[in-house]
C-alpha cells in the first residue's frame, strides 16, 4: 500500500493536539486573560533592582556620560545596557527619542551604513513593542518629522497593523525601506558630510557641503541609488555596505518625475 | 477545502466549538467578551502547541511558547480589524512570535533542529507511523515544515499563508507543491521497503 505522508502528517498533529489536555489549555487561556501587558514584569523588576543596587551609586554616573553615545561610540554599549535595565523596572521600553537622536548625529556624522542599520533595527524593535503607532511616531518626530520620512515609516506601519508583526516580517520590511528613510532626513545645513562616503571614524568631516549639492565631492560618481517607490510588495534593497548608495542628492524630491 | 480547515466538537460542557471560531465569536472576543475570548484561546491552544512541535521545538519550549502566543493575542485582538481574517492574524501572530523567540536566543530558523526524537512527551503518542513523519519533517527546512502545516494541516490558502510569511502567493503555491514533493520522497525513503 503507497504510504500517504500527508495523511499522516495530519494524524501526527491531531496527536500532538490530543496531547494537550483541555485542563492545560485552560489553565494558559486563563493565565493569558489575566496577564497585564506588563507580563513577568514583578519577577524581572526583582532582578533588575537587585542588579541596579549592586551596580552601585557610581554607575549612575557612568550611565550619565554614556547617554549621549551613539553607535560606534565606546560607551554605547553601556548606554544601551542601562537602558535594557530601566525597561526591565518600567521604564521608557523603546527609548524611540532617543534612538531618533543617534540616527541623527550618525547622519550628521556621514555615518550612513551605521544610521541605516540603526533605523532598521530601531522599526524592527518599534513595531514589537506594546504600542507601536506611539513608539513609531515618537521615532519619526525624532527624525525632524518629514512628510517624506513620516511616509516611510507609515509604510511599515501598514505592515503592522491589524496583525501582530513580529520577527522576520518587519525586518525585511524595515530593511527595505530604511534606505529611503536615511537619504530623506532633514539634517541641518551645516551638518551634513560625507554621506556617500565611507564611515568616517574620526567624526564629522571638516568640510560643509552646501544643502542640494552634497555627495561625494572628489571621488567618483556616486552609482544610482535604490527606487524611492519601494512599496511592501517590492523586493528588498541590496544591503547597503559603506561607500556605496547615492547619498548626493539628499533633500532632493527622489523618485518624482 | 481540507477536511482539516473546518473542525467541530462538542465540549465537556455540551457547547458547541467550530475552528476556526466564527466572525460573530471573533468580533465578540475583539470587542471585550472576555468569556467568548477566554473559550477561543482555550481551542487555539493544543493547535498552536502542535504547530511548533512540527515545527521543530521540543513539547515544553512549544507549550511556553503558545502562552506566549496567547499573550500576545489577548493585547493584540482589539486591533484586529477584520474578524473574518482572525485564522491568518492568529497564525501570523503565532509565526511572529516563533520568529521572535528564535532571534531572542540568537538562532536562525534555518539552523532549527528537531529537539531530541522522540522528545520524552512522543512517548505517549509513539506509533511508527509518527516517529516516521516526524523523522521526514525533521529533514525539511523550518519553512517548509511550517508552509506544509499552515496549507496541509490547518487548511490555509495560499493567499492567506503568503500574508503571513510575507512570500507572493505564488512563492508559497511553488514552495507548498516542493515541500510536499520532498517530504513524499524523504517519506518513502524512511518506509521499510516490504520486499
Amino acid at each position: 500500500m503507497a504510504h500517504d505522508p500527508i495523511s499522516d502528517l495530519k494524524r501526527y498533529a491531531a496527536a500532538l493536539e490530543a496531547q494537550v489536555s483541555g485542563e492545560r489549555s485552560r489553565q494558559a487561556a486563563r493565565a493569558a486573560l489575566h496577564t497585564p501587558s506588563g507580563r513577568r514584569a514583578p519577577r524581572r523588576a526583582v532582578v533588575a533592582i537587585a542588579a541596579t543596587v549592586l551596580m552601585g551609586v557610581s554607575n549612575v554616573a557612568l550611565a550619565t556620560v554614556a547617554d549621549p553615545a551613539v553607535p560606534g561610540d565606546t560607551l554605547y554599549g553601556v548606554d544601551r545596557a542601562y537602558e535594557r535595565v530601566g525597561a526591565l523596572v518600567g521604564f521608557d521600553t523603546t527609548n524611540a527619542g532617543e534612538r531618533a537622536t543617534e540616527v541623527m548625529v550618525l547622519q550628521e556624522r556621514g555615518k550612513s551604513a551605521e544610521a541605516l542599520a540603526l533605523v532598521q533595527e530601531t522599526l524592527t524593535r518599534l513595531i514589537e513593542s506594546d504600542d507601536p503607532e506611539s513608539a513609531v511616531e515618537e521615532f519619526t518626530e525624532g527624525l525632524g518629522n518629514s512628510d517624506t520620512v513620516k511616509a516611510k515609516v507609515r509604510e511599515i506601519l501598514e505592515v503592522a497593523k491589524g496583525v501582530e508583526t513580529t520577527g522576520f516580517n518587519v525586518s525585511e520590511k524595515a530593511k527595505t525601506i530604511g534606505q529611503s528613510i536615511i537619504e530623506n532626513l532633514e539634517l541641518p545645513d551645516n551638518a551634513r558630510g560625507n554621506p556617500g562616503g565611507p564611515a568616517d571614524p574620526q567624526g564629522p568631516p571638516d568640510v560643509t557641503v552646501p544643502d542640494g549639492a552634497q555627495g561625494n565631492p572628489g571621488g567618483p560618481a556616486d552609482p544610482p541609488g535604490p527606487p524611492d517607490d519601494q512599496g511592501p510588495d517590492n523586493p528588498p534593497s541590496p544591503p547597503v555596505t559603506p561607500g556605496q548608495g547615492n547619498q548626493g542628492n539628499q533633500g532632493q524630491n527622489r523618485g518624482t518625475p | 477545502m481540507p477536511e482539516s480547515k473546518r473542525q467541530s466538537r462538542i465540549d465537556g460542557s455540551g457547547l458547541f466549538r467550530a475552528w476556526p471560531p466564527s466572525p460573530e465569536r471573533v468580533a465578540a472576543a475583539r470587542d471585550g467578551d472576555r468569556i467568548v475570548l477566554g473559550e477561543i484561546l482555550e481551542q487555539g491552544f493544543p493547535k498552536l502547541v502542535a504547530f511548533y512541535r512540527g515545527s521543530g521545538l521540543r513539547h515544553a519550549d512549544a507549550d511556553e511558547l503558545a502562552s506566549e502566543a496567547l499573550e500576545g493575542m489577548v493585547r493584540n485582538i482589539p486591533k484586529l480589524r477584520e474578524a473574518a481574517a482572525f485564522e491568518a492574524w492568529f497564525w501570523s501572530v503565532a509565526r511572529n512570535r516563533f520568529r521572535s523567540r528564535l532571534r531572542k536566543k540568537g538562532r536562525d530558523e534555518r539552523e532549527l533542529e528537531y529537539g531530541p526524537v522522540p522528545d520524552p512527551s512522543d512517548l505517549l503518542i509513539e506509533t511508527e507511523e509518527h516517529s516516521i513523519i516526524r523523522e521526514a519533517m525533521k529533514q525539511l527546512s523550518v519553512r517548509d515544515r511550517q508552509v506544509l502545516w499552515l496549507r496541509e494541516v490547518e487548511g490555509l490558502s495560499h493567499d492567506e499563508i503568503a500574508g503571513r510569511m510575507m512570500m507572493a502567493t505564488g512563492a508559497v503555491r511553488v514552495a507548498a507543491l516542493r515541500a510536499r514533493r520532498r517530504l513524499a520522497d524523504i517519506y518513502e525513503g524512511l518506509h521499510p521497503d516490504p520486499d
